[in-house]
């Protein structure tokens, strides 16, 4: 455990100041959920300047890169002035001096379900096909040879291993590898933890902001379901936090916080470098702010500046797509053909079916007032689910098979922020003030408004 | 966007306030996922052995022997992977693929591709054959046996 203890250590120690460079007032957990993925970010672009440059890897040089990294982090964040716009804190915190006896339960249910998950993650090696067919095995390959290795990735006999699915996560388990001598991955599981954590983490602080203390605790241990991923090693953890918390700050973003913005994205960017999901997610954020808040547009840069690298690279050279893989038109058309049977199989196929049930029938009940705030997150899921409707469309695998083996976990990714969003649109309507979105400082008359709850 | 507005007209107030209340409770129920905290109370050192196994279930092989492959092999030595019957099925392509991740530093090629054509160049290229459930061909240079699974080495 010791290489994968050291390697966290170090995702923390680079993680905090910029976590605190970005948002100079993200405190406690918060600050410990954002440092886990901005650390996790900061490894993998460590980790791929010194592939892309052809430097191999070695374990001082990355250790130098990445405190030359946490050092300018932690001057940028004493030189950063406090902000002037964010978006009020409806929590009332200040105001409310313990949290109340039903929170408190419902944060040890969650800490329950964390400390299980924890267990259950490091049980053993992680042992589903997708970590050792996908994202462990190009972890390990690159381990081997010391930085990407790119004749791997092209070969056609690798094409198993999705050579176009970008690598934050499998440069992740690169660095353990580094950090331990060799390859070893019995505590791997460890990343899967680690980025549900940080999701949790970041959904309690941001349903907090803007709801009493009991419903923000229900919030968080509601999307225990979804972020506590089953698919240990896989890259549904990492997509699951990144994609989740960014489209939740893009909903913040939405509401005037200058701060939110650039965690939306710095988090929907390196969800993009997660998995080709994460792009489209990011792709749908855009979409969404355009239409609701075009300004923003701009202000998602870092996305771009992140995603951008990979798609040059795996365009530079040729990484197969099995989604763009033969005649894509034909494969539309006939699956076309046969809706009612790729309908039947969505159905059999969801996960969770009563949580979605719900879910559709409080997004119809619930009044347009009080979903109105949820605009972003709900544009953006309708448009992330049209893509994947899209890539099932184009599969070239059957599609059966397709949907039984991956739309469980692609409705999963949407879990989490759609149901932070329609919770708190329900707790709008079950209290008797719903909070106040604009842009006022907080501690002011504004922010000072009660909370939902 | 227009938070102030109170989204409950007053005369239907407390029947909206019920009904967003139990799908709130509802929702917070089917999403927390109470499964996991089986792992508080079940056999955690069977379900580790069955978890460590399950990955090469499939095959029939077992970690021990790709161990013992890749401590015998060079980094970088070309590795074909020879199954009965020299056919894509699913136990080849879970060997094949199971084998990549043990041996990761070497190049792992097939004998067989998914369309069940032979690949006698993958075989040329091929500094080793790892054998599982197949004897050696007469005159083979074996360079390490253990239990149904064999490791030669070519010329």
């Amino acid at each position: 455990v010791t290489g994968a203890a050291l390697a966290i250590g170090a995702i923390f120690a680079v993680g905090l100041p910029l976590a605190r460079a970005v948002d100079r007032e993200a405190r406690g957990t918060m600050l410990l959920g954002l440092a886990y993925l901005y650390g996790s970010g900061a490894v993998f672009a460590v980790l791929g300047t010194f592939a892309l440059a052809g430097i191999r890897w070695a374990t001082w040089t990355i250790a130098a890169a990445l405190a030359v990294i946490a050092i300018g982090a932690s001057r940028a964040a004493w030189r950063i002035a406090p902000r002037v716009a964010r978006a009020p804190d409806a929590s009332g915190a200040a105001h409310v001096p313990e949290r109340p006896a039903l929170a408190r339960i419902l944060d040890a249910l969650t800490l329950l379900s964390g400390i299980a998950y924890a267990l259950y993650a490091t049980l053993a090696a992680p042992w589903e096909w997708d970590f050792w067919a996908i994202w462990g095995l190009k972890g390990r390959v690159f381990h081997e040879a010391g930085g990407v290795d790119w004749r791997y990735l092209a070969s056609p006999w690798n094409e198993f291993a999705h050579p176009d699915y970008p690598l934050l996560l499998p440069l992740n388990y690169a660095f353990v590898g580094l950090i331990d001598g060799d390859w070893n991955d019995r505590w791997l599981g460890l990343w899967s933890v680690g980025y549900a954590g940080a999701a949790l983490a970041v959904v309690r602080h941001l349903a907090r902001r803007e709801a009493s203390p009991w419903i923000a605790s229900a919030i968080t241990l509601a999307i225990t379901g979804f972020a506590l991923s089953r698919h240990v090693g896989s890259a549904e953890a990492p997509l699951i936090a990144f994609g989740g918390c960014g489209l939740l700050f893009a909903r913040v973003a939405a509401h005037g916080d200058a701060t939110a913005a650039r965690h939306a994205a710095l988090c929907l960017g390196l969800g993009a470098s997660v998995k080709n999901e994460g792009l489209a997610l990011a792709v749908a954020v855009a979409i969404a702010l355009a239409v609701v808040q075009r300004r923003l547009l701009v202000r998602l840069w870092p996305a771009l500046a992140i995603a951008a690298p990979w798609l040059v690279l795996r365009a530079v050279h040729a990484l197969p797509t099995d989604l763009a893989e033969g005649n894509v038109l034909a494969r539309l058309g006939g699956h076309l053909g046969e809706a009612g049977s790729f309908a039947f199989a969505f159905a059999r196929e969801m996960p969770r079916p009563w949580f979605w049930l719900t879910l559709a029938l409080a997004l119809a009940v619930t009044p347009r007032a009080a979903i109105a705030p949820e605009r972003v997150v709900l544009l953006a899921s309708g448009l992330q689910t049209c893509f994947v409707l899209g890539a099932f469309l184009m599969t070239p695998h059957d599609m059966h098979w397709h949907i039984a083996t991956a739309w469980p976990r692609l409705a999963d990714q949407l879990g989490l922020p759609l149901t932070f969003s329609v919770l708190l649109a329900l707790a709008r309507v079950l209290t008797p003030k719903a909070a106040t979105w604009g842009t006022a400082v907080p501690g002011t008359a504004a922010s000072a408004q009660p909370a939902i709850g | 966007v227009d938070g102030n507005a109170d989204p409950s007209p007053s005369s239907k107030v407390p029947a909206r306030r019920a009904a967003a209340g139990a799908l709130f409770a509802a929702l917070v129920c089917f999403g927390a996922d109470p499964s996991l905290l089986r792992v508080f109370t079940t056999d955690r050192a069977s379900l580790r052995q069955r978890f460590t196994e399950l990955p090469d279930a499939p095959w029939g092989g077992t970690p021990a022997f790709l161990a013992g492959v890749r401590a015998r092999t060079e980094a970088g030595s070309v590795i074909a992977v020879a199954m009965p019957g020299r056919v894509w099925d699913d136990r080849y392509a879970h060997a094949y693929y199971r084998a990549h991740y043990a041996l990761a530093g070497r190049e792992v090629v097939p004998l067989v591709d998914q369309s069940g054509r032979m690949q006698p160049a993958n075989l040329a290229r091929a500094r080793y054959v790892v054998l599982w459930d197949t004897p050696p061909p007469p005159g083979a240079r074996v360079a390490w046996r253990d239990g149904q699974g064999a490791l030669v080495e070519r010329p």
